[in-house]
């Protein structure tokens, strides 16, 4: 019989303090966090739960990949009970993580290949993660290319990152879009995908990333079939609601797999063998 | 004779014995036993010269909920220190007194899930703390279908001590060594079997896969394996036009675990705790977006059928189902597992 005693109790959260708060958008905050204790190590598209105490907890995807052992950053769009209260709090406020849970962008086999990143929204949350990873490691792999867009500039995430650091980096291209310019738009307008095909990215030694609003998704895997991107270069994340994070709630079951566990990552060629129910 | 001889695994126990020997083990243990109250038999906490019933054919409530309790704190908070306090795992030592074959092998069933990966402390602690004292079916119900999925209603090597009925007493088979020594401890209860009865309890057993009304043959479960083509298959737009969505099928199925966790907030003090909850609900998949995966009756009942006799077998190598047959004999408008089989294959 196991020793039970050695087992680490899976359900019990690690408090982390809330060290910094950037409001990114009128309902968007990225948060800073801080383990009081122990290490964190996670690699990127990997998520946490998040607990408010007393509200409840959150799947979360960890939208950061920064040096150092005890801190990640968390993206979170003001939805329901947890992330409303979460918008409530203040830096040096305590909350509770479980993770990090679910599988991971392939970051090994993806080593020495272009990157094509496809964001819509909250969505660049999750793909942030492998950009930072990215550039921390920017030898390991060829060009990166950012294709980015919101329904509104104000409702892009990321502006500093976007604007001022990411497309001053070697070999990386950074194109903004949004659905509807206001505010004196200089830049880009028309939905992602339809950025995406204008900018006829070559699928020659490159993995797509993307991620974003279900429609978003649907359109942006059909142009980049139509540019000839091979199904096992098309990466994805799949968000279900989940409770336990450690495949035992059962409810983000999609046919044999468990979200939080089998994925959230998933290739273009993995979903197509999934029921359509996700 | 010693017990450590292998051969000493059948006793015999007279069932005007089966009092005492429970308020014996009371001392020690933390004691379930099947109780009827309102014309309901369900595994209750034995007191004292407790009534008990054991000529039920099984309990309304899977014994499940001894384990995965419908109701469960996982820590709770002081807000004012920040500081979350564990539960107490340990628990007593327990017995459960009469656990039929199907309910046995849901709990091996159930051990997948729980042990998959990180493992789930609050049910392994009561799984590793319980002893399962089986008993074998003669008489099998209407709904009942066990013979069906791998479960010998007459017999169970999965439990600690094993119990076939012989009228006036019980053989008394020893599994597992913690069953042979709770034997070994008590020898008053217990007497050294005769090769007579032991004949007549093989008999018995062998006899019980008989009188099954209901069923399927397990060539019939592998159409599941092609979930493409069994994923559109019409039945599930039949089935959804007569489901309720009520979810009884799922709370008192011996196999399903689905949960949900929530906070409880108090003005010092809150819980975290789980429920049950149940695939047939369509909040249990709805996202605070608004988007829903399975938000009709059709996925969800699809969802049941599917995790069952597909899912789960092509994830943990067995059907998630014992046969038990309490969600055909309490669904309300008879939705009945072993027809969709039967339809899916022969219709």
């Amino acid at each position: 019989m196991n020793n039970l005693n050695q087992i680490q109790n899976p359900y019990l959260p690690r408090i982390a303090s809330i060290e910094k708060i950037t409001q990114e958008t009128g309902d968007i905050k990225t948060f800073r966090l801080v383990f009081l204790e122990g290490d964190f190590h996670h690699l990127p598209g990997q998520f946490v739960e998040l607990s408010v105490f007393g509200r409840g907890e959150a799947p979360i995807s960890i939208s950061s990949f920064i040096p150092g052992e005890n801190s990640l950053e968390l993206s979170v769009k003001k939805m329901g009970k947890v992330t409303s209260y979460l918008h409530s709090m203040c830096e040096g406020d305590k909350v509770g993580l479980r993770g990090p849970y679910g599988n991971t962008f392939p970051v090994e086999r993806i080593k020495g290949q272009n990157l094509l990143f496809i964001g819509g929204g909250i969505g660049l949350a999750p793909l942030r993660s492998l950009i930072h990873y990215s550039f921390l490691k920017r030898d390991d792999f060829g060009k990166i290319s950012i294709i980015y867009g919101a329904r509104t500039p104000a409702d892009l995430v990321f502006k500093e990152e976007l604007f001022n650091i990411w497309s001053n980096i070697k070999n990386t291209e950074v194109h903004i879009t949004v659905d509807v310019a206001t505010n004196g738009w200089q830049g880009k307008v028309g939905v992602v995908p339809k950025i995406l095909k204008e900018l006829n990215p070559s699928p020659d030694n490159t993995v797509a990333f993307t991620c974003g609003p279900p429609i978003m998704i649907k359109y942006s895997l059909e142009a980049l079939n139509d540019l000839n991107f091979p199904e096992e270069d098309t990466v994805t994340t799949l968000e279900m609601k989940m409770k336990c994070g450690i495949g035992k709630c059962g409810r983000c079951n999609i046919g044999n797999k468990y979200i939080c566990l089998d994925g959230p990552v998933f290739t273009l060629k993995e979903l197509k063998n999934l029921p359509k129910e996700y | 004779m010693s017990s450590n001889n292998p051969e000493t695994k059948y006793f015999l126990l007279k069932k005007s014995k089966v009092k005492d020997l429970l308020n014996t083990l009371y001392k020690e243990f933390e004691i379930f036993v099947p109780v009827e109250e309102e014309g309901m038999v369900n595994f209750k906490r034995y007191k004292l010269n407790n009534n008990f019933n054991m000529e039920f054919t099984n309990t309304l409530l899977p014994p499940k909920g001894l384990f995965l309790p419908q109701q469960e704190t996982l820590f709770t908070i002081n807000y004012k220190k920040e500081e979350l306090i564990e539960e107490n795992l340990e628990t007593s030592r327990r017995i459960i007194f009469g656990i039929r074959p199907c309910d046995s092998r849901s709990l091996t069933i159930l051990d997948e899930v729980f042990k998959e990966k990180s493992e789930d402390v609050y049910y392994l602690q009561k799984r590793n703390n319980t002893l399962l004292i089986g008993l074998g079916c003669s008489n099998p119900q209407i709904y009942c279908f066990c013979s069906s999925l791998e479960v010998d209603p007459g017999k169970d090597s999965s439990v600690d001590i094993f119990l076939t009925d012989l009228g006036e007493k019980y053989l008394v088979t020893a599994n597992t060594k913690e069953g042979q020594q709770l034997i070994k401890d008590l020898p008053v209860y217990f007497e050294k079997a005769g090769e007579e009865e032991i004949t007549r309890a093989l008999e018995i057993q062998s006899q019980a896969r008989e009188g099954f009304s209901v069923g399927f043959a397990k060539k019939d479960t592998e159409i599941f394996r092609d979930v493409e083509i069994i994923f559109e298959h019409p039945i599930w737009e039949e089935l959804a036009e007569t489901c309720l969505g009520c979810g009884i099928c799922t709370y008192l199925c011996s196999t399903c675990h689905c949960f949900d966790i929530a906070d409880e907030l108090a003005k010092n003090e809150g819980r975290r705790f789980r429920c049950w909850d149940s695939c047939q609900f369509f909040s249990f998949t709805n996202m605070t977006s608004g988007h829903n995966p399975r938000p009709n009756r059709k996925e969800r009942i699809r969802q049941r059928f599917l995790h069952k006799l597909s899912y789960f077998v092509s994830r943990y190598g067995s059907i998630a189902c014992v046969g038990c047959g309490r969600c055909l004999r309490n669904c309300p408008v008879d939705i009945d597992i072993t027809r969709v089989i039967g339809a899916i294959n022969h219709e």
